[in-house]
């Protein structure tokens, strides 16, 4: 096996193990229209939940 | 060799008669061609030299083309032809295999692409052309004749071609394979010719890595869709809720268990209106009493039937994920906050409707995804479908110029 394709191999099963392991975590998934302002303030709460 | 046509006045003599004159050829209309007459090289390795030229023109739609083939000759392999077109080179010998004769009628009769076989290759039908003889120089084995016409049916395999070429005297069978730059040498051929197009006979340059990024590429492929699939099936671990909600009790707010922080959480929403849309409300505080977000989805479902049968649209089905940051007992509150019919004047016997009255709610903690490995699917495919497309395109390239229509194409 030239270099070209254990690089290619190595890559490619990075890639799979990563890819596999954030979409066992749940990304890809999350809704996209969600309050996220609420959620950024609400973490700190340095606006007294102010917001809404 | 029978005849030696003089390239100095064109004239065609019988070799094996006293070299009396049979015929004379123009010599002003001499074809540019750089395999001179005498030039020698090697061809396979088998040495040859070129003896005589021929010029062929077809005329087809008022259109017409011109070609040189050169005979060749080798003291140990016989006579063959060297052709040159638009710089890509062939070479043809005599075909003496066992093998069908392809002939006009069966071209004209045929409904699907003629084929034959011969030594363990599938030749397919290519095109039919009739030229003439337009020039004639040098010794051949045979009389050329000034616009003697020559019809010939050509077959394409996928490394030669099979010339079934008919005159009012014979018929013979030729064997045309494409000669790569190392395939042949010497003749004083000039480097600098560069051949243009793809010609039908031209195997494609694959690159050394070609087959194993098509193979590594298709199986990474379905390696991640196989990963998707089991990500789509992993639907994490239920809340323990109530399942089942009348709309009588909206607002309605549920307590429930979050094991799993970081860990996509997805509230899935039943509605089980008919011909009716339905805004349903959703508010989700964390452990702390802080709301997370404030959201809602739309589940609406319309059914009925009309001069094309039965018909649907939309789904009583919706869901929102989000990714809950700590540990904890979370609270959804739901609420039905407008709802409607979508066309409160139809017939409702026809098109019964109505709006929710139970909304079921399903929470489920540690949801996967198959999202990203589908993208990393499409990439993989990719990178293992471009030799293929390439390999799909220069197969259609060598095959453009053949005269065959199938009868689904017109």
């Amino acid at each position: 096996m030239n270099l070209f394709r254990l690089i290619f191999v190595l890559l490619s099963a990075t890639a799979i193990a990563g890819t596999t392991y954030v979409a066992y975590l749940g990304h890809g998934g999350e809704s996209r229209d969600l309050d996220r302002s609420i959620r950024a303030v609400s973490a700190g709460r340095g606006l007294n939940g102010s917001i809404k | 060799m029978t005849t030696h046509i003089c390239c100095y006045c064109g004239t065609a003599l019988d070799a094996l008669d006293s070299y009396k004159t049979l015929v004379k050829f123009n010599i002003l209309n001499r074809p540019e061609t750089p395999l001179k007459i005498g030039a020698a090289g090697q061809i396979f390795g088998v040495d040859y030299t070129v003896i005589g030229l021929l010029e062929h023109e077809e005329v087809w739609q008022g259109r017409s083309w011109k070609w040189v083939d050169h005979q060749v000759f080798s003291a140990t392999h016989g006579y063959a032809w060297l052709t040159l077109e638009e710089g890509h080179l062939t070479f043809s010998r005599r075909y003496r295999k066992p093998v069908d004769w392809l002939s006009k009628t069966v071209v004209n009769r045929a409904e699907t692409r003629p084929s034959l076989r011969s030594e363990g290759e599938r030749f397919k039908y290519y095109d039919t052309s009739t030229s003439s003889v337009t020039y004639a120089e040098g010794e051949f084995t045979w009389a050329p004749r000034k616009g003697a016409k020559t019809t010939t049916i050509t077959a394409m395999s996928d490394n030669a071609m099979l010339g079934f070429s008919t005159t009012n005297r014979e018929r013979e069978i030729y064997h045309t394979v494409y000669l790569e730059p190392q395939e042949i040498t010497g003749f004083d051929l000039p480097g600098a010719v560069k051949p243009s197009g793809i010609h039908a006979l031209k195997k494609m340059k694959a690159g050394v890595n070609a087959g194993f990024l098509m193979r590594a590429g298709l199986g990474s492929m379905v390696i991640c869709l196989v990963l998707a699939m089991a990500m789509f099936v992993q639907n994490g671990k239920l809340a323990d809720t109530r399942l089942r909600y009348s709309v009588a009790e909206l607002p309605v707010t549920i307590a429930f268990e979050v094991t799993k922080p970081g860990r996509l959480t997805r509230i899935d929403l039943q509605g089980n209106g008919r011909n009716s849309w339905n805004y349903l409300a959703v508010e989700l505080e964390d452990p702390e009493g802080e709301v997370l977000f404030e959201s809602g989805r739309t589940v609406e479902y319309y059914s009925g039937r009309d001069k094309d049968g039965n018909w649907s649209e939309g789904s009583n089905n919706a869901s929102l994920a989000f990714f809950p940051p700590v540990t904890g007992t979370y609270s959804v509150t739901l609420d039905l906050e407008e709802s409607g019919f979508w066309a409160p004047n139809v017939n409702r016997g026809s098109s019964p409707q109505h709006q929710i009255t139970q909304v079921g709610l399903q929470i489920r903690n540690g949801v996967s995804s198959g999202f990203w490995l589908i993208l990393l699917a499409l990439g993989f495919g990719c990178i293992g479908g471009l030799p293929l497309l390439r390999r799909y395109l220069h197969n259609k390239a060598r095959w453009r110029d053949s005269d065959w229509v199938d009868e689904d194409d017109d």
